[in-house]
């Protein structure tokens, strides 16, 4: 049985991630959850509209998960899911989960996998304010650098 | 000439509406950005920090498209 599992859904389930990093070997369970709040940079937030190339998504979120493997441990399981489409504020955005026998290889190997979400998956989200504007958020470059680039 | 498909994602999608066929002279990164660059002046900026992918993996900058490729562009990213 997969010790990874990696989804894109409209309707993330955190009862899925729980019944798939449980392992009676595992006496400890890391998790991170991100929402939708009601603000940013100022603004009223009214929910924002995720845009995602799932394929390579899915692709992204296993090598996180193998690399994860490779630092933590071989016996870690890991849970990676992501929103897409509308999201009212509360709705859930993503949710990472990780097992491990010991509880500090699954808290590092969370806070190293969201942070890694955060900056390569291939995700974008549009925010729809409360004035009625929308916008597209800011983010990070994925652009590899030229070979000859110091 | 290489014609390519191009699907466009996010902040891209204001200037490009759904998948477009289009002939590259350089099909590379660099010579899709420079073509994107022509045709949508005004998204120079984003189209500069743009990457290019398939369904598996972002391309380096000076690999060469094969004919019939379904490129994505990638702006930048801010999942979670």
């Amino acid at each position: 049985m997969s010790r990874i599992k990696t989804l894109i859904s409209n309707d993330l389930d955190i009862e899925d991630a729980i019944n798939f990093t449980a392992d009676d070997k595992h006496g400890a369970a890391a998790s991170f959850i991100g929402y939708i709040r009601n603000h940013n940079e100022g603004q009223a937030v009214d929910g924002l509209t995720y845009d995602v190339h799932e394929a390579l998504a899915i692709n992204i979120f296993e090598q996180m998960a193998k690399e994860a493997q490779e630092r933590w441990g071989k016996d870690l399981k890991i849970y990676i899911a992501h929103a897409n489409g509308y999201q009212p504020i509360g709705g859930i955005a993503v949710v990472v989960m990780v097992s491990s026998a010991h509880r500090a290889e699954s808290l590092q190997a969370c806070a190293w996998i969201i942070e890694e979400i955060k900056h390569k998956a291939p995700v974008w989200k549009k925010e729809a304010y409360i004035s009625g504007s929308q916008q597209w958020t800011k983010g990070h470059s994925l652009r590899p650098r030229m070979t000859d680039d110091k | 000439m290489t014609k390519i498909t191009l699907s466009p994602f996010g902040h891209m999608r204001e200037y490009i509406a759904e998948k477009m066929d289009i002939q590259l002279d350089n099909p590379t990164s660099l010579g899709l950005r420079q073509y994107l660059s022509a045709q949508f002046p005004d998204a120079r900026a984003i189209i500069d920090l743009c990457a290019f992918s398939d369904d598996s993996r972002i391309f380096a900058e000076e690999e060469k498209f094969s004919d019939g490729a379904q490129i994505s562009i990638l702006p930048p990213v801010c999942g979670g």
